[in-house]
C-alpha cells in the first residue's frame, strides 16, 4: 500500500502527525536537493560567558540575521578537564568562514577552543553526530511553582 | 505417541511454572470445548503425553523447549491445528506462546529469524541508543527481507494474537518503542536497506531499515542530500515518522507499506 498526498491521504496524514499503530512503513520516498560545501566543526567557550552567548540567541535566530543558508548550532554544557564548558556545536552550509550570522551569536565571546573547519556535508554531519554510542535517561527534574507560574 | 481417535485431541500438555511461580497449562487442541485450568492431575486422562517442566528462569525455559519444538511443531502442522492453538492462562504461559510464535514465522519464512543466543539476535540486541531498550529480550528478531515479508509476519503475528515491536534505528529512548520483552518478538527492518535515487534527482527511495548515513553517503556522491536525521546513526523509520523534528511534515513525499 502506497500513502501520499493524493494516494491514502488520511493515512498519510496520520503517519506524518507522528502517531502510531497505523501499520509498519518499508520505504519512504523523500525530497532530495543539491548540497555544496560546508563550515563545521565546535567551539568550546568558558563557562562564564554562557549568559553572554545565550543573550545574543535571539538576535541569532532573528530571521532578518538569516539568508537562505542554513545554519545549526547546538549548545552543549558538559565538564572538560574539570572545568564547566560549554560547547557550541556549528554547521554552516556554505564555504565560507566566520559568517556574519555566527559573529551575531559570539558577539565578542572568545572560545577557549576552535575547532572549526570548511568540509563537505558528510564532514559535517560527523563533526556534529552525537558521539555517545548508548545513553541511559535518569533524569530529576525539580519544579518549583511560584505565584508567577500561575497568573 | 499420538491418540487421534480421543474424545479431547489435546496433543501436547505442557506445564509451566515461570518466574512468578504461576502454574498454568498450555493446550493445544483440535475443537471441542476450551480447555479449562485445572491442576495437572486431575486434567489429565492417563493416556496423554505429557511434559512437565518446571523452569525456574527464562533462559532455561527456552533451551528446554527447543529441545521440544520440532517434534511439537510437526505434530501440530499434521493436524493442522496451528490456528486453533488455544492458550489460557494467558499471563504466565506468554513467553511459552510466542518461542512457538517464532517457530511458526521460521517455517513461513525460513532463515529471518534469531532467537536468544544466536550471534544475529545478540549483535542486533546492541542496536538501541538506550540502555532500556537494550534490556528487553523478545523471544525472538525477524528480519524480513520485503515488505511482502513483513505482511506475512503480521499476519502471523495478527492470528496468534503475538505482541510485537518495530526496529528501524533504535534510537527511541522508552522502554517498548522499538524493543519487546519475551512476550512478543522484535521485527527488525535492517535488511529493507534499499536506497533509490531518482533519475530526476530529485526524490531518494529509502527503506526503512536504512540508517541516515546509509542514505547521506550515496547521495553526497552526487552532491546531493536530504533531510533527515542530525546523527547519521539515527534510524530513517523513527525520525519520518515523528521522531526528532518532525521533518515528515516537510519532506515526505511518499510512504509505501
Amino acid at each position: 500500500m502506497t500513502a501520499n498526498s493524493k494516494e491514502n491521504s488520511n493515512l498519510f496524514w496520520a503517519l506524518r502527525l507522528g502517531s502510531t499503530n497505523y501499520g509498519v512503513v518499508t520505504s519512504f520516498t523523500i525530497n532530495v536537493f543539491p548540497v555544496g560545501g560546508f563550515w563545521s566543526g565546535n567551539r568550546v567557550y568558558n563557562y562564564s560567558d554562557a549568559d553572554a552567548l545565550l543573550a545574543n540567541y535571539p538576535s541569532y535566530v532573528d530571521a532578518s540575521n538569516h539568508n537562505d543558508t542554513a545554519a545549526f548550532t547546538q549548545f552543549v554544557f558538559t565538564v572538560a578537564g574539570g572545568e564547566k564548558v560549554c560547547e557550541a556545536l556549528l554547521a554552516y552550509r556554505s564555504e565560507e568562514e566566520e559568517p556574519p550570522l555566527y559573529q551575531v551569536l559570539a558577539g565578542d565571546v572568545e572560545p577557549v577552543q576552535d575547532n572549526m573547519e570548511l568540509t563537505d556535508v558528510i564532514g559535517a554531519l560527523n563533526n556534529i553526530r552525537d558521539t555517545s554510542k548508548v545513553r541511559s535517561a535518569p533524569m530529576t527534574i525539580s519544579v518549583t511553582n511560584t505565584d508567577d507560574a500561575c497568573k | 505417541m499420538l491418540d487421534s481417535d480421543a474424545i479431547l485431541l489435546g496433543l501436547l500438555l505442557i506445564h509451566v511454572s515461570l518466574r512468578k511461580h504461576k502454574s498454568c497449562f498450555l493446550c493445544i487442541k483440535e475443537k471441542i470445548e476450551p480447555c479449562k485450568r485445572q491442576n495437572t492431575s486431575s486434567f489429565l486422562p492417563p493416556y496423554f503425553p505429557t511434559f512437565l517442566l518446571p523452569f525456574s528462569n527464562m533462559s532455561k525455559h527456552l533451551f528446554l523447549l527447543a529441545t521440544l519444538l520440532p517434534s511439537l511443531l510437526s505434530a501440530v502442522k499434521a493436524k493442522s491445528i496451528v490456528s486453533t492453538l488455544n492458550i489460557y492462562c494467558r499471563a504466565s504461559t506468554l513467553a511459552l506462546t510466542f518461542v512457538l510464535q517464532c517457530e511458526i514465522i521460521e517455517d513461513v519464512l525460513p532463515g529471518m529469524t534469531e532467537l536468544p543466543g544466536t550471534s544475529g539476535y545478540e549483535e542486533a540486541q546492541t542496536e538501541y541508543h538506550s540502555e532500556t531498550q537494550m534490556g528487553l529480550t523478545p523471544a525472538c528478531r525477524v528480519s524480513p527481507k520485503s515488505a511482502a515479508n513483513v505482511s506475512a509476519i503480521i499476519q502471523e503475528a495478527v492470528k496468534n494474537q503475538s505482541p510485537f515491536a518495530v526496529h528501524s534505528g533504535g534510537y527511541f529512548m522508552s522502554i517498548g518503542g522499538s524493543n519487546i520483552g519475551d512476550e512478543g518478538f522484535t521485527i527488525d527492518l535492517a535488511e529493507l536497506n534499499t536506497v533509490e535515487i531518482a533519475a530526476d534527482k530529485k526524490s531518494v527511495k529509502v527503506g526503512s531499515g536504512n540508517r541516515w548515513e546509509s542514505v547521506y553517503n550515496p547521495l553526497a556522491e552526487q552532491g546531493l542530500h536530504a533531510v533527515g536525521g542530525r546523527d547519521p546513526g539515527i534510524g530513517t523509520g523513527g525520525y519520518l515518522l515523528g521522531g526528532a523534528y518532525q521533518a515528515a511534515c516537510h519532506v515526505l513525499q511518499r510512504i509505501a507499506f
